[in-house]
């Protein structure tokens, strides 16, 4: 082969064998290369210098060409990447605008491996030059290059997180077919100037994995491709509501046909009495009715299997509890973009200095938990009544009636009681759907199950070798599942001390989870970009969602159990159809990291909240596949969107943030970012968040202070 | 390589630990590895300020990550992040430390302890009704309208930052201030202070309280957020007016001048208090003496008064229909009353003169020849400051008249060629009679204005 390059110099031409045999040597042919030996000392007699070949005889400047055949990486002097770089980039510069957008994509996997491959390689020096020219090319992609940037040593290549992602995995592009055939006819293509593209094709078939089809959302680190995910996801699921124990239905149902008696009986005197003047004001709507429409559902075909899920069985509060439930639905509030919207009533928190972390509200809406930097987490009430926890120490067999568990409680409340136990910053709390119990999470590496009875800790979970960054509840208790820094997510039961599930997968932290309404599922968002959903029974990931360009920082489930909305660091809401798990939307608006999400009961309205310190409504409907018309509209907004972050012309101009148009309203607050959205059974949106004060306010209640103190 | 770390700072680094005669080499390799290693601790730290909800790094989210590293923290910087880098250079070698005060033991010792902070507490409000933000204090104040924000933006460089007018919301600055509420209606404390800090300016005589006056107008005219003071600060301007009309003249220009901004004011809706205000402003216009002596400055004063007049017929004249009549009507009644003083004739007429061409039209040219008479009576006065004033009435009427030029058809020019000069004066004369006539002639003379006064 080597005799036939054209360029070979004389000695070469003379003499091919030492040539040769150095090919042999570095494709590590060593049987091919001990016949030619054996073979060629029968015709000439090889310099035994030769084995012991010296640099300047393989030093590139003798052998311009030998690179254009080596696959060898050694071989190729360090200059050739950023040649090739330029090359590919002043082709894609010059092709035709309809397919530049597709083939810019190319720049950024190629970039990443070239400079990675210099650093690997020992050429810091080049990789930083190559870096440094380069960089500006690829803006948008800013968190991965402050990576990059300092990744000098071969050994950081291989112990980081990022590099080490890009080298294991191929990098997805998708393009149509004819910028993918321009694309290799370029590749296959040695343009005159002498240049090698051949080495361009070898870190292409390296590096990427071209997928001729749609477009699809740049993640910016390697993940699946569009099939692989599409393979995935179709693991089967049950989305539908978890079927309620048929012992528990029938008390329920018994319970409510007694009350709806009871009121039959009180509207029938009040009529007789007369004293029901308002006689348009019919029969109250019965509870069993309501119950019959609205929860009580036939099993329908995907439904989980109720013994899949062991729980406790139930008690006398539960059905108090499912009663009061019903109660509440009757006094929903239908909400919808074209009817009526949702009322947001906001908690502000003062005086928090930065230390306040994380909100949660009860599903009653009795109570408000905050978790705090200085490790306690305080509980308010929302029902402006004093806090009266159970004294210390009582007899459960004495307590007989509710006056009994009155008198064992405090005579005197307070506003607010302080749960100690945490030994670091508080990130995550859950109340149980019965509110009995607040479950905690912290840096401390434990989860922390607390009574809001007693308001004392009852049990310390742990289990995880990093902090935890979040905690969810289940909607049918018991069991409670958190996510950490250690990359996985566990699932544990109030009952044991010890994790019944860990789920691994991710390839960064995992900083959000959520249960599924019907308990079988999780879902999981990491700093990876990516949104995972795992059954709670095998551990198993069965729904990988990828697409978001930064990391999750929170994620909701619609109540039907179908739609998913996850929102992080990349400002943008997606939609998720869990089913199939496809992207039905992104919704844009946000002018900063996105903190909470929540649907509306009925799932029309998604709000959410973020540090930009806005809450804001969005249209779920509008967008997606439902609502044909207006489609193609909404998606060329989008498109238009990204291709100008992308192109690289208009890098410079004013980035300018774009609302999609399911954005129903903005409701600024006052220097206030939105730590939570909770919708109420009734729909009522309850949101809260700390205020941040002005530095001059800071300064100014601090100068108060040492006015004071001297 | 020029890295983050220099290969001198590497070298005394080693050099606190011992290690001498560090190799240049060992120097650079060690600096990008210190690079690569901070930038680990970075990443770490920033995902503990993620989780904590913030969007400025600490010292303690520092300490957090190199916890999770398994590395000791650093003490002593998570107290307070005012720890500020300082720099000195020596031998042309950068050196940088954190600036640590000395503290005298004996007074940490003997001062009082330091303030409790104030405790977390939160409040409730409703952010929205059914998806609409309700305009409460505890909302922010609705951002102008987006062709107004250009101006605005013009205009700000002018506005002087009214520190002292800064009232903040919802941290309690101080504790000092006793919150009493005006009427049923609760007024928030910063609306309070707010209220307290712009009436005291506005009430103040000492001159050294100009500047604030400037700030204070200059916020009335733009803060939109004023919708809920409206009714106090009218209240308080008729009530001002109301008493130093008749003793103290100075107060009454601050207060024009405080109504002119509120005026001026786009976010704000006035006319539910017009009633209330257009009495005050109107004796400013017209009321015979202003202030117990009477200076040259009073006729500014009501200069000043009828362009705020003209300027709520202005804006809302529209919506309040029997509004200019009504005014007009009580300028026409003064202006006749040959009782009343030159002073309140004057107020009539720079009133009218404000209000417009059609009003110089149909109310004041025709009564002109009548008052031309009672004018040149005063005129020819023995007291030397009546014939001042009737001179100033004089010069201002015949100043409107000059107005009257552009409601005049532009096709008059072709019968003006046909009328001789003389047949001009005599049909002016007759319209406003002589004494006015030989003014419109001697200060204007231009003959479109002559024709406009004949055919009105």
């Amino acid at each position: 082969m080597a005799a036939n390059q054209p360029n070979s110099n004389s000695l070469n031409n003379k003499n091919p064998e030492p040539l040769i045999l150095t090919y042999l040597a570095h494709k590590g042919y060593k049987q091919t290369e001990a016949m030619f030996r054996q073979e060629s000392t029968r015709n000439f007699p090889i310099d035994q210098n030769n084995d012991t070949m010296t640099p300047n005889f393989l030093s590139y400047s003798n052998y311009p060409n030998y690179t254009t055949y080596s696959n060898y990486t050694n071989i190729n002097p360090p200059d050739i990447y950023k040649q090739s770089y330029t090359a590919l980039r002043k082709w894609i510069e010059g092709s035709l605008d309809k397919f530049k957008d597709e083939l810019q994509r190319i720049l950024w996997p190629i970039f990443v491996h070239s400079y990675l491959e210099l650093v690997s390689r020992g050429f810091s020096d080049h990789a930083t030059e190559f870096f440094e020219e380069f960089q500006l090319d690829h803006k948008m992609h800013s968190r991965e290059l402050g990576t990059m940037r300092v990744i000098k040593y071969s050994h950081h290549v291989q112990e980081n997180e990022f590099a080490k992602n890009f080298r294991s995995k191929k990098y997805p592009i998708q393009m149509s077919s004819i910028s993918y055939d321009i694309f290799f006819d370029f590749l296959q293509d040695n343009p005159p100037n002498g240049s090698s593209n051949s080495f361009l094709f070898r870190l292409v078939n390296q590096s990427l994995n071209i997928e001729v089809g749609t477009s699809h959302t740049d993640v910016g680190i390697p993940s699946f491709s569009a099939q692989e995910l599409e393979e995935y996801n179709k693991h089967e699921l049950h989305l539908g509501h978890m079927p309620m124990h048929p012992e528990f239905r029938e008390e329920i149902e018994k319970t409510l046909r007694e009350q709806d008696e009871i009121y039959q009986r009180q509207f029938e005197e009040e009529n007789q009495l007369g004293i029901n003047e308002d006689q348009t004001n019919g029969i109250p709507a019965s509870l069993y009715q309501e119950f019959v429409n609205k929860v009580k559902r036939e099993q329908s075909s995907d439904a989980p299997d109720r013994m899949s899920i062991p729980l406790p069985s139930h008690k006398e509060a539960d059905v108090l509890a499912q009663v009061e439930t019903i109660k509440d639905l009757r006094l929903r509030v239908e909400l919808g973009p074209s009817s009526t919207l949702p009322s947001v009533c906001f908690y502000t928190f003062f005086n928090t200095y930065d230390s306040l972390n994380c909100l949660t509200i009860s599903e009653d809406t009795s109570l408000i938990a905050g978790g705090f930097s200085d490790s306690y987490i305080k509980i308010y009430s929302l029902k402006h009544e004093k806090l009266r926890g159970l004294r210390g120490r009582i007899n459960p067999a004495e307590i007989n009636t509710a006056s009994d568990l009155e008198n064992a409680r405090e005579k005197v409340g307070s506003d607010c009681k302080r749960l100690l136990g945490h030994s670091g910053p508080v990130f995550g709390l859950s109340f149980s759907p019965d509110n009995k119990y607040l479950i905690s999470c912290s840096e401390d590496r434990t989860a922390r199950l607390w009574s809001s009875d007693t308001y004392t800790n009852l049990v310390c979970y742990k289990g995880h070798n990093s902090p935890i960054w979040d905690v969810d509840f289940s909607p049918l208790g018991f069991y409670f599942v958190t996510a950490s820094h250690d990359r996985t997510a566990r699932l544990w039961s109030c009952d044991h001390i010890y994790p019944l599930r860990i789920f691994a997968g991710h390839i960064s932290d995992v900083d959000t989870v959520k249960f599924h309404p019907n308990s079988k599922y999780i879902v999981t968002g990491s700093s990876d970009k990516s949104v995972r959903m795992w059954d709670i029974q095998g551990g198993r990931c069965l729904r990988l969602f990828s697409g978001h360009t930064g990391g999750i920082s929170c994620i909701s489930i619609s109540d039907d159990g179908r739609l998913m909305a996850s929102a992080g660091e990349d400002k943008s809401i997606m939609l998720w159809d869990l089913g199939s798990g496809k992207l039905l939307k992104k919704m844009l608006g946000h002018k900063s990291t996105v903190y909470s999400l929540d649907f509306s009961k009925e799932s029309s309205i998604l709000v959410s909240g973020g540090s930009d310190c806005t809450v804001r409504l969005w249209d779920v409907k509008k967008g997606t596949s439902d609502s044909p018309n207006e489609d193609e509209h909404y998606l060329s907004k989008i498109r238009m969107d990204i291709d100008e972050n992308r192109s690289h012309s208009s890098l410079a101009k004013q980035k300018q943030i774009t609302e999609t148009k399911d954005l129903i309203a903005t409701l600024p607050t006052k220097q206030t970012p939105v730590y939570k959205i909770h919708f109420t059974r009734r729909n009522l949106c309850l949101a809260a968040g700390a205020y941040v004060p002005t530095e001059e306010e800071l300064t100014e209640s601090m100068g108060y202070n040492e006015q004071k103190s001297t | 390589m020029n890295g983050l770390f220099p290969k001198d700072t590497i070298k005394i680094t080693a050099e606190t630990v011992g290690v001498t005669n560090l190799k240049d080499k060992v120097a650079a390799a060690l600096a990008n590895d210190v690079e690569y290693r901070v930038h680990e601790i970075i990443q770490e730290a920033n995902k503990f300020m993620r989780h904590s909800k913030r969007t400025r790094l600490t010292g303690e989210d520092i300490n957090n990550a190199l916890r999770v590293r398994n590395v000791d923290p650093l003490y002593g910087f998570s107290l307070n992040d005012n720890s500020k880098f300082q720099r000195i250079t020596n031998n042309q070698h950068d050196l940088f430390y954190v600036e640590d005060d000395e503290w005298e033991f004996e007074s940490v010792i003997s001062s009082a302890m330091p303030r409790v902070p104030t405790d977390v507490s939160f409040s409730a409000h409703w952010l929205a009704v059914e998806g609409v933000q309700p305009a409460i204090p505890h909302n922010p104040t609705p951002p102008p309208p987006l062709e107004e924000e250009s101006k605005m933006e013009a205009r700000k460089k002018y506005v002087p930052k009214n520190d002292d007018l800064q009232v903040k919301a919802g941290l309690p600055v101080t504790n000092n201030v006793e919150v009493k509420p005006l009427v049923q209606h609760v007024l928030s404390m910063e609306h309070q202070i707010f209220y307290e800090k712009v009436t005291k300016a506005m009430k103040s005589e000492d001159s050294r309280d100009s500047k604030t006056k400037v700030n204070v107008l200059n916020n009335l005219e733009h803060d939109t957020g004023l919708a809920q003071l409206l009714p106090y600060f009218i209240q308080f301007i008729c009530e001002q007016i109301g008493i130093h009309v008749r003793k103290n003249f100075n107060v009454l220009e601050p207060m024009l001048k405080m109504a002119e901004a509120l005026i001026n004011n786009k976010s704000l809706y006035l006319e539910p208090y017009l009633h209330n205000l257009m009495p005050a402003i109107l004796t400013c216009v017209v009321r015979r003496k202003l202030g117990l002596s009477m200076g040259e400055k009073h006729w500014s004063l009501r200069e000043l008064a009828a362009r705020i007049l003209a300027k709520i017929c202005d804006r809302y004249g529209g919506s309040y229909n029997t509004l200019q009549p009504r005014i007009t009507r009580n300028l026409m009644s003064c202006f006749m009353d040959t009782s009343k003083s030159l002073y309140t004739h004057y107020g009539c007429i720079v009133a009218m003169g404000a209000l417009g061409r059609e009003v110089i039209r149909t109310i004041l040219v025709p009564n002109l020849k009548t008052y031309g008479d009672l004018l040149s009576t005063y005129a020819n006065d023995i007291d030397p400051i009546k014939r001042d004033a009737a001179a100033r009435c004089y010069n201002t009427i015949v100043d409107k008249l000059a107005k009257l030029k552009e409601t005049v058809d532009p096709l008059i020019d072709i019968e003006l060629q046909k009328t001789p000069i003389d047949d001009l004066r005599e049909r002016l004369e007759d319209k406003i009679g002589k004494y006015f006539a030989d003014g419109v002639l001697r200060q204007i003379g231009d003959e479109h204005v002559i024709m406009a006064i004949i055919n009105s």
